[in-house]
């Protein structure tokens, strides 16, 4: 009876849970090899990183930027009285560059483009499209996966600068506009910190999390079964994966690049 | 090697393909249950049986798409469950199969999607692939539909449009699974006379999955029944013909008070 239970709360979700993994990761493997392997699919490719550029775009402006300014009033909540007004920026720009512009980039690229990847690739394998290009000898991982693959990988450290320019802009209205900043010091306070090592940092880390979306998504969206029902589950699973997964990632990577000793 | 080999020209009558004891079973379900049969070149076999019997999946074998649990499979002189990727697609490249529910890419236009194998594996010029694309849309009677979506046709179009996308590379076996399955009478008539006229004018060979009794009798050289995963009877049309009754009264004459014929 409690052996019963728990292999079955226990023993069989570990399980599961090491049997998906370790799935993900060779489907990962399988498709990095096929990469390197002709034919490369470049007018799908393009197809792709347009269709996640013009997705995308709007979400992530819209949240990075609201995001700008929030963290420009609580950044002087803390600093204004203190007396150091002029940190502001430098503490800004810091987070924003270094954590806020990759992952709030790539949870909106997880949201938009991961989803409808895992969908749209659902859908296919559910009308059997993937069984027929397999049929008619056009390898389906190359022709439908690689190109989704590299479109994240392109698009999310571009979305990602952008979203931190779009960030910044957003904390320098509200600092200098509403706030009442001086302009000179926001904008002489954003290099005290910072360094190019940073902008290198966070755009390693939006390819990062550009692929861990590419692989979850496009995993779930391939390998779906069970009709309609099963697309949807793939679509809303592939969604909460990649956002834990990146996130939990990304507690390591920031350990790894930033760690004060 | 025998994968090495030119894939030669194969004369009307001779076997084409060859099953040996194959079986296949998902989890605990046994779909085929040791099938042996010899399909000839040049000739129209026709599966016929009830659905849920596993012809999609005897189909399915034949193509390389699943691997039996055991038994041989021989297709153009391969031994299909033995062929790395890159044979298996050179044989494919003589085999066009036409899915039951057309399968056809919904985000792409009936002529992406007919003109799909002819760009990924010729060198036809663009103008060249269109003439040809016109061509197989008119063998299945429905010329100028080229820009339509598929989502706007009909299943009945869809699964013609399946076939013409089948048809594109000239394939030497032709496989279709249940063509005319869901559609009026009048198209069942007229996909059933479009084989006909393509084995006759193109020499093809053709694969036709089919729970169409009439129809199979039109257009069948030989015939076989499949049911619950075993081959029943495999023959001549008219010997299979012949025991008509026998296994009408089996399968096909309970249709009203039995489960056994689905769709
Ligand atoms: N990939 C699969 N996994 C598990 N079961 C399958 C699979 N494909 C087919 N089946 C099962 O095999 C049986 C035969 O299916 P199918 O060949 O599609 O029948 P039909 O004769 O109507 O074409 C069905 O019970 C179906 O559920
Ligand atoms: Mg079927």
């Amino acid at each position: 009876m409690v052996l019963g239970m728990i292999d079955k709360y226990v023993v069989q979700p570990v399980y599961n849970f090491f049997d998906e993994v370790g799935r993900i990761v060779l489907f990962a493997m399988e498709a990095i090899t096929l990469l390197f392997r002709p034919p490369l699919f470049w007018r799908e490719i393009l197809t792709e990183s347009h269709h996640v550029a013009t997705t995308c775009i709007i979400p992530v402006v819209c949240t990075v930027a609201p995001i700008g300014c929030i963290l420009a009033i609580q950044a002087l909540n803390i600093l204004r009285p203190l007396g150091v007004e002029k940190l502001m920026s430098s503490m800004v720009v810091i987070i924003m560059v270094r954590e806020l512009s990759p992952a709030m980039t790539s949870i909106m690229i997880a949201a938009q483009a991961g989803t409808s990847m895992a969908a749209e690739l659902g859908t296919m394998r559910v009308k059997e499209e993937i069984e027929a290009q397999d049929v008619m000898a056009v390898n389906p991982i190359q022709y439908l996966v690689i190109p989704r693959f590299i479109a994240l990988f392109i698009m999310c450290p571009i979305l990602t600068v952008i979203a931190f320019f779009v960030g910044m802009a957003g904390s320098y209205v509200i600092s200098v506009y509403v706030e009442g900043v001086n302009k000179g010091a926001f904008l002489t306070g954003l290099w005290t910190y910072l360094e190019m090592y940073d902008v290198g940092g966070a755009i390693f880390k939006s390819c990062v999390f550009g692929l861990v979306v590419a692989v979850i998504s496009c995993y779930k969206g391939f390998y779906v079964t069970g009709g309609a029902a099963g697309v949807g589950r793939a679509a809303n699973d592939a969604v909460v994966i990649c956002i834990t997964t990146f996130l939990i990632l990304n507690y390591f990577l920031t350990s790894i690049l930033w760690i004060t000793m | 090697m025998a994968s090495k080999e030119e894939f030669r020209k194969y004369e009307t009558g001779e076997p084409i393909v060859t099953v040996r004891n194959l079986s296949k079973s998902f989890g605990s379900l046994r779909v085929l249950k040791d099938l042996n049969c010899d399909i000839k070149a040049g000739e129209t076999t026709v599966f016929l049986g009830p659905s849920g019997t596993g012809k999609s999946v005897f189909i399915k074998h034949i193509v390389g798409l699943l691997k039996p649990d055991e038994g041989e499979l021989e297709v153009m002189g391969r031994n299909v469950p033995t062929l790395g990727e890159r044979e298996l697609y050179e044989l494919r490249k003589h085999l066009g199969l036409a899915f039951q529910l057309g399968a056809l890419f919904d985000s792409l236009n009936v002529y992406d999607n007919v003109s799909f194998p002819l760009s990924h594996h010729t060198r036809m010029r663009q103008k060249e692939i269109k003439s040809r694309v016109a061509e197989v849309l008119e063998l299945v009677g429905l010329p100028g539909t080229e820009n339509k979506l598929t989502t706007e046709l009909s299943t009945g179009q869809q699964k013609r449009v399946g076939l013409a996308r089948a048809l594109a590379l000239n394939p030497t076996i032709v496989l279709f699974d249940e063509p005319t399955t869901g559609l009026d009478p009048i198209l069942c008539t007229t996909i059933d006379e479009l084989i006909l006229k393509l084995k006759t004018e193109l020499g093809k060979t053709f694969i036709v999955i089919s729970h169409d009794i009439e129809g199979t009798w039109n257009m069948a050289d030989q015939v076989g029944v499949l049911y619950q995963g075993t081959l029943l009877r495999y023959g001549r049309n008219a010997d299979v013909r012949r025991d008509d009754n026998i296994f009408l009264k089996q399968f096909f004459g309970r249709t009203e008070d039995g489960p056994m014929i689905g769709v």
